[in-house]
């Protein structure tokens, strides 16, 4: 991996006080009780992501916005560069945030040699040298101008061979960041939510089939669609799935209904347009034990598995969180889902939440972290190896070694202590 | 009367192995197999006695006790099994010890990946299987590369088929295959 992030600390979000977490470049998993933060963790990840879409409509000025302060250390071809962020931002009633603004800055030491920060929004980080022109949103006011980009000017960079490498540096990073994905186990509830079918208008979902937030719609689309234009890909999510593999399902069929219609558009001067387009339904079927199913006939499990393992493999991700994807898997089913996030934790940088012992039990100490909700500090995670006493942390590998396992000792209250 | 022989391994994917390999040395000849699984070398360690005597009480007349080596110190694992292992209530009993991990076992038929996994390229021999750090980790890279990226290995799943494909003379390659076999041809068949 040519990025990872080495570091993320959260101030002031939500339980997160001041929160420092110093992450694993391949895995990473947060155990700790109901409570104690692990999904606000994930959440003030996911505004890493969100700053990259800082939305120009919602009011600055918007009466239940929040602030809070993010730094985040990247590992860019090892070299380490520092971002800090005064964040705005709003929670809407599914509790998912919204960037409001942000006052970003950067720290390339590494690079420069120097200790100075540098004010760069993360939003016109994407191919810098791209475009000869290009926009740039000043976030404090909100307005937008155009600029002849040369980022090494425009930002103040270094010139020569050391503002290139920061450029580079921060192209890969606006790529890594714009790629972080988070899955959850409450995304693939209640299957009895998916329709039979759905309609395609050119190819694309069309509005009448997607609902707004609908993300069962979304997960039989993307499965189609991944059908129909990624054969390699599909092909290995099958083979996992299937017989091949786990056997949860003999075949994924998709029947195409194509239904050719006409709409009008009236132009100036009163003249209609006439305009084909292409509608298709389709209906997709799963087939378990020699039965023919929908997806809404689907066991809760199942299509949580299908849903986890199908953008688990697919996901182009750099940084991939997951929360709990333990949650309605027979321990059979969930030994496997472990193996593949251990295996494709090698491609990309992974973060879990769990609550199983279970999963623990697969992993090694070295991948876990404790969180905790302490009434003065807030949420404060340690890796399992600072939290303990170098004499408690030796108990455990004796006991790992000569008497059971890591999930063992974290149900005994020996890890959270 | 069926054999009834006992397996204590890591976890249920080397029952599913151990199973196979017995299948092709016993040929025609019946068996049971009943399993423990640890997940992980304390738990093994911890309860390997208690549960050889409740495979006993199952009727089990023989037992293995199967754990990877994993980079340790042979030698030093197997006194340390061994000590867990004493006294044993199954009289036929054996320790065994895959260097590094059982999936070096699978590594010396690329005949058995290649049919198992219906992979689209041919798989190279692979030299000497046991000299591999991780065996797990070549298995994946093998699978996914001659399936043209379009297969995963994952051990959980994987193993018993290639296990199922294996020929007991490619994995006499494998020295620490052999004081399987040895036992189950003295002791069982």
């Amino acid at each position: 991996m040519s990025v990872f992030l080495e570091r993320i600390d959260l101030r002031s979000y939500r339980s997160c006080k001041k929160t420092i977490i110093d992450l694993n470049q391949n895995l990473s998993t947060l155990i700790g009780a109901n409570g104690s933060g692990k999904s606000n963790i994930l959440n003030g990840l996911l505004l890493l992501k969100k700053i990259t879409r800082i939305s120009r409509y919602r009011a600055e000025t918007d009466a239940f916005r929040s602030g809070c302060k993010l730094g985040a250390q990247f590992n860019v071809d090892g070299k380490l560069i520092k971002y800090q962020a005064l964040i705005q931002y709003v929670t809407n009633d599914r509790n998912m945030d919204e960037v409001v603004s942000a006052s970003e800055k950067w720290n390339f030491k590494e690079i420069t040699g120097q200790n100075k920060w540098f004010s760069i929004p993360l939003s016109s980080t994407d191919d810098l040298y791209r475009f000869g022109k290009r926009i740039i949103r000043h976030t404090s006011k909100g307005n937008l101008a155009y600029v002849r980009f040369d980022p090494v000017t425009v930002f103040n960079l270094p010139k020569g061979a050391k503002g290139v490498t920061i450029v580079s540096a921060l192209e890969k990073i606006h790529h890594f960041i714009s790629g972080i994905n988070y899955y959850s186990a409450s995304r693939f509830t209640d299957p009895s939510k998916c329709p039979a079918s759905f309609e395609l208008e050119s190819d694309r979902l069309s509005h009448r089939s997607m609902r707004p937030w609908d993300e069962h719609v979304q997960l039989m689309y993307d499965l189609y669609s991944a059908h129909k234009n990624n054969k390699d890909e599909y092909e290995e999510f099958i083979s996992l799935v299937g017989s091949e593999g786990i056997g949860l399902v003999e075949a994924i069929e998709y029947d195409e209904i194509e239904a050719p219609s006409s709409s009008y558009q009236v132009i100036t001067g009163g003249r209609l347009i006439k305009k084909e387009v292409k509608r298709t339904l389709v209906i997709p079927s799963i087939t378990i034990h020699g039965n023919r199913l929908s997806f809404n006939q689907l066991s809760e499990g199942t299509f949580k598995t299908l849903g986890i393992l199908f953008y688990i493999i697919t996901d182009k991700s750099r940084l991939l969180l997951l929360e709990e994807p333990e949650v309605c898997i027979h321990h059979g089913l969930l030994a496997s889902i472990v193996e593949i996030i251990k295996a494709f934790s090698h491609q990309k940088q992974i973060i879990i939440s769990t609550h199983s012992d279970f999963v623990l039990d697969a992993l090694d100490p070295i991948n876990v972290f404790i969180v905790r909700n302490d009434t003065k500090q807030g949420t404060v995670v340690k890796h399992v190896s600072s939290a303990m006493s170098a004499r408690e942390y030796k108990a455990l590998k004796e006991y790992l070694n000569t008497t059971g396992n890591l999930g063992e000792y974290w149900r005994h209250g020996e890890l959270e202590g | 009367m069926r054999n009834r022989i006992g397996l204590i391994a890591e976890d249920r994917s080397d029952i599913a192995v151990i199973n196979e390999l017995i299948k092709k040395i016993a040929g025609t000849k019946d068996f049971v197999l009943k399993g423990f699984v640890g997940r992980g070398c304390g738990k093994i360690r911890g309860k390997c006695l208690q549960w050889a005597q409740d495979l006993k009480s199952k009727g089990c007349n023989s037992v293995i006790l199967l754990h990877d080596l994993d980079s340790r110190n042979l030698l030093e694992l197997e006194r340390q099994l061994r000590e867990s292992f004493s006294p044993c209530p199954i009289k036929n009993n054996v320790i065994i010890i895959p260097v590094q991990e059982i999936e070096a076992w699978l590594l010396s038929d690329e005949k058995a990946i290649q049919q198992a996994m219906n992979l689209r390229d041919k798989v190279s021999r692979v030299p000497n299987p046991e000299s591999i750090t991780d065996p797990k980790s070549r298995l994946g890279e093998i699978i996914y590369i001659r399936s043209r990226k379009t297969k995963r290995y994952v051990n959980t799943i994987h193993n018993s088929r290639i296990a199922a494909s294996l020929s007991i003379m490619k994995v006499r390659r494998c020295k620490s295959f052999r004081p399987l076999e040895q036992f189950l041809t003295e002791h069982l068949l």
